[in-house]
């Protein structure tokens, strides 16, 4: 009896500290550092330290750096990244993920289709993205809300960044090859025009009236140069700055898109794709836009953001504005510049390590950290295990 | 309001500081005035034509653009700014920008759409020199039917590139016989196949019907017009219209300036027109973007985009709807005014066919006279018509394309409608080329049209190139027409239909830089443009 009470608490103690174990590495100081990093300006920066704590960077430092920490990580070689962030994509989405009962359905939420165990979500994350913005089809007019949501999240950490945004509208075929309303682009301007028009007399806290407001950040997937004209004129009239998702006329409808403030999302490209098509990231930033990548995962595999960035960049797109594009732009497409994708005081702990510049097809993931816990290591040798996206 | 009163001392220092400013002022307006130079256009030692209400045309003259408008015209003693740009053409003439005031412009979603894929651009080879082929002297057997001998050089490819990219096949097919037949394979061409590039010359080998029909624009049945329902008048054509398309491009080459965007004629009672301009930066080209409405009478709307079914035999769907006759049109037309006008009164509407709810303000303004309709009408019959309900719902309206009005001129002319007329074939082409209703066409009917005393516009459609607005006053003239008037059917009366008078349609100082310069005689078969200048700007440069 008396040897068993002792056991008994040194069990518990154990059992308590097991559980507050990640809290406690958490409020851990950690240091991490590499010969190179990826800059909030998509530049790569030399010989960078990150001071992570509470899930969080507290401070970049460049150059030798003596400080006060409870964990040092050296990296001998390799680029420190932001996580890699996916925009406009269907990652971890189960099923059907539009509503097809009207062309108008802002109400809905991608987020509710989400199955945050797919394995795909995994593999994204072993690939270096670290969040995905996923959004319903574009079909109908106003088909919900985006979201965006961690790839990997360990324990204590949340998985959702964000729920209700931006809201997601389509221009194009999309739109009207449903058999419900409009039957031309004609008919779909009209709808969207009455509707935002109605929206602002009429008030209110719906997800229209907030939108046209300016309260709620908008995503459009504009198909071709007339629908983007048709973006820019329609949104326009409102003060809105959308984001606007374009790929086939960007390298014609550049200059009009820089007049806009917000964030171009091309993509995915892939080896196949046309010349045409994949000049238009470099044609964009030309024109003075801030371009964003869409991977297409989970159609493609993981790499393909990357490879989209890199396509970009053999084609006209500056490395900076490419790595730019990976990162901070996508995250400022979803709504989230000021928490992910960069590598600046304040900002989530959602990093990656490199083999190498990202934009480079021969660099790997070394290492994967979300709010500041590493949650993968990739092996020497890639194992069945570790290699999700052959176990899906 | 309240103006301070100044004391002596304040009075003589105000003054000293004014004699400074003026002084400032002197010394560097003579340096501004270079500077302003820099926006100046000069056109001299050309043929002026088209001032209309300024004067009479000029046998060589000057005229002189500033800031991208018309500030001087006049003969060749007007002085010349210094530092200006120059554009000097002996035996040239200058007309003003050609409006077209019914142009159906070329849709994206086109059935070639499959072909483009893959196809690299290529800059776009200059024009040919039909001057120079009249000129020689040559065997018949060495000249295709436009006079080009087979042994002309080949264009050079990189040559003059005058707005940068070509499309793919509507622009190979539009710059026709020419590009094929000056390629060093061009015999080989037909053994190619249709739908492949010649390695040569980078041209899409067409079948002869396609090269036809993609030649002059718009596939037959493609429609851009909402089809939910056969009454839209609340939809715009803006909404479809790529203004990078390079049918603006064809446009310009040919000295088209501005136009009214026109929808085709899928509907009973279409969408509003817009009134674009073919060249400039995006935000210069919308002059109104919700134009006239136009209705078609005639076979079209249930010929044209999806048909529609009766309710025998099949599933009810939207498409189960009026019309399949021109009684259906007409029955469609009526219903959609008398229904506006019950739900504006606030009474409900009831019935098949009724028009969508959001029509009935566009039909209400239309009734009361506030927004501009147009009713198309080919054959006689449909053009009576167009009268006979105009007139028993009280509406005013402008006439379009009208192919049989020589068979119905008193109705026209009692009428009082307007007319836009056009464009002028003997063998019909592009869209009208599927319809068995445009067999009976006359090309002096424009002639009778003005002869009657009715105003009217000369339009070209779909056409482009040699069959283009530029050639359709060509053939104008040569059936009968004035070249005054004719000018006038493409300038300063069109200008008047579409509300921008004010702004083009004439070689009048205070108008927009607006200009057409040509080789030779404007619209002679030997005269092409070499320059259009809009606002001022070179847009268009093949001297």
């Amino acid at each position: 009896m008396s040897v068993r009470f002792p056991l008994l608490a040194v069990a518990a103690a154990a059992a308590i500290c097991g559980v507050l174990a990640p809290a406690l590495a958490m409020q851990e100081r950690t240091a991490i550092s590499a010969p190179w990093a990826v800059g909030p300006d998509g530049s790569l920066m030399k010989d960078v330290t990150l001071i992570i704590a509470d899930g969080r960077i507290e401070r970049v430092l460049q150059g030798p750096a003596n400080v006060n920490v409870d964990r040092t990580i050296r990296f001998e070689t390799g680029v420190i990244s932001p996580g890699l962030i996916d925009v406009a994509s269907t990652l971890g989405v189960v099923g059907d993920n539009v509503e097809r009962k009207s062309v108008f359905d802002p109400d809905a939420s991608v987020v509710d289709a989400l199955d945050a165990l797919s394995a795909t979500l995994r593999a994204a994350g072993q690939s270096g993205v670290t969040a995905a913005m996923i959004r319903p089809a574009p079909s109908g007019i106003i088909s919900g809300a985006a979201a965006t949501v961690r790839t990997i999240a360990p324990q204590g950490v949340e998985r959702l960044l964000r729920a209700d945004g931006p809201l997601t509208l389509t221009l194009g075929p999309g739109a009207w090859d449903v058999d419900l309303g409009p039957t031309s682009r004609a008919g779909v301007l009209h709808e969207l025009r009455e509707a935002m028009r109605s929206a602002r007399s009429g008030g209110g806290t719906s997800r229209l009236a907030r939108m046209v407001r300016g309260e709620l950040d908008v995503l459009v997937e504009a198909d071709s140069a007339e629908d983007v004209d048709a973006a820019l004129r329609l949104f326009g009239q409102y003060g809105l700055s959308p984001a606007i998702r374009h790929t086939s006329d960007a390298v014609e409808t550049a200059e009009d898109l820089a007049e806009n403030q917000g964030v171009v999302i091309v993509g995915p490209y892939t080896f196949s794709s046309e010349i045409r098509l994949l000049a238009g990231p470099g044609r964009l930033a030309q024109a003075g836009c801030e371009v964003a990548f869409s991977g297409g995962l989970p159609f493609l595999e993981p790499d393909a953001l990357r490879l989209s960035a890199a396509l970009a960049v053999r084609y006209g797109l500056d490395p900076a504005a490419a790595r730019r594009g990976l990162t901070i732009n996508a995250a400022r497409a979803a709504g989230l510049g000021n928490r992910v994708g960069a590598l600046t005081p304040g900002a989530d702990a959602d990093i990656v390590i490199f083999s190498g510049d990202p934009l480079r097809l021969d660099s790997s993931v070394v290492e994967v950290w979300i709010a500041g816990q590493r949650v993968h290591h990739a092996s020497p040798q890639p194992s069945q295990e570790e290699d999700g996206w052959r176990a899906w | 309001m309240f103006r301070p009163r100044m004391n002596d001392r304040v009075m003589k220092s105000g003054t000293s500081v004014v004699k400074a400013c003026l002084a400032a002022a002197l010394w560097y307006s003579t340096g501004a005035t270079a500077l302003a130079a820099e926006d100046v256009l000069v056109i001299r030692g050309v043929s002026i034509h088209g001032r209309f209400n300024g004067g009479a045309d000029i046998d060589k003259g000057v005229v002189i653009i500033r800031d991208g408008k018309i500030t001087a015209v006049g003969g060749m003693d007007l002085s010349v700014p210094r530092g200006a740009t120059i554009i000097e053409l002996e035996g040239g003439s200058l007309t003003p920008g050609l409006i077209d005031a019914n142009a159906l412009l070329e849709p994206t979603d086109r059935i070639t759409e499959e072909a483009r894929n893959g196809r690299p651009r290529q800059p776009l080879p200059p024009p040919p020199d039909f001057a120079a082929a009249d000129r020689s002297d040559d065997d018949l057997e060495d000249h295709d039917h436009a006079g080009h001998s087979h042994d002309a050089a080949q264009p050079d490819p990189m040559g003059a590139p005058i707005l940068t990219w070509v499309e793919t096949i509507e622009d190979a097919a539009a710059f026709s016989c020419c590009a094929l037949d000056s390629c060093a394979m061009a015999s080989m061409h037909e053994l190619m196949g249709e739908g492949t590039v010649c390695p040569t010359c980078g041209e899409v080998i067409l079948s002869a019907e396609e090269h036809a029909l993609y030649a002059s624009g718009l596939a037959p049945r493609t429609s851009l017009v909402e089809s939910s329902s056969e009454v839209v008048p609340h939809t715009l054509v803006i909404d479809t219209i790529n203004f990078r398309s390079p049918d603006f491009d064809r446009l310009v080459r040919g000295g088209v300036t501005t136009v009214f965007a026109a929808p085709d004629s899928a509907a009973v009672i279409g969408p509003r027109g817009a009134v674009i301009r073919t060249a400039g930066p995006m935000n210069t080209r919308v002059l109104n973007d919700a134009a006239d409405v136009t209705a078609s009478f005639g076979s079209d709307s249930f010929r044209v985009g999806p048909g529609n079914r009766s309710p025998f035999g099949t599933f009810v769907t939207r498409l189960t709807r009026r019309p399949n006759s021109r009684m259906g049109v007409a029955w469609v037309f009526r219903k959609a005014f008398y229904d506006a006008e019950k739900g504006l009164a606030g009474h409900a509407v009831t019935g098949a066919d009724a028009p969508p709810g959001e029509a009935y303000e566009a039909l209400g303004a239309i009734r009361a006279g506030a927004a501009p309709l147009r009713l198309k009408a080919r054959l006689q019959r449909d053009i009576e018509a167009a009268f006979r309900l105009a007139n028993e719902l009280g509406l005013s309206f402008t006439l379009v394309e009208a192919t049989e009005a020589y068979k119905c001129l008193p109705t026209i002319v009692n009428g009082k409608a307007p007319v836009i007329f056009g464009p002028i074939y003997i063998d019909p082409n592009g869209v009208r080329a599927f319809s068995e209703e445009t067999r009976e066409s006359r090309l002096s009917t424009l002639a009778m049209l003005m002869d009657a005393g009715v105003e009217t516009a000369l339009t070209a459609m779909d056409l482009r190139e040699e069959d283009g607005l530029a050639r359709q006053v060509m053939y104008a003239m040569r059936a009968g027409v004035s070249f005054e008037s004719a000018l006038k059917a493409v300038t300063l009366t069109p200008a008047k239909m579409l509300g921008v008078a004010d702004q083009v349609g004439s070689i009048e100082v205070g108008k927009r830089g607006d200009v057409v310069v040509w080789s030779g005689r404007p619209f002679e078969a030997t005269s092409r443009p070499v320059a259009v200048v809009m606002d001022g700007k070179i847009v268009y440069d093949a001297r």
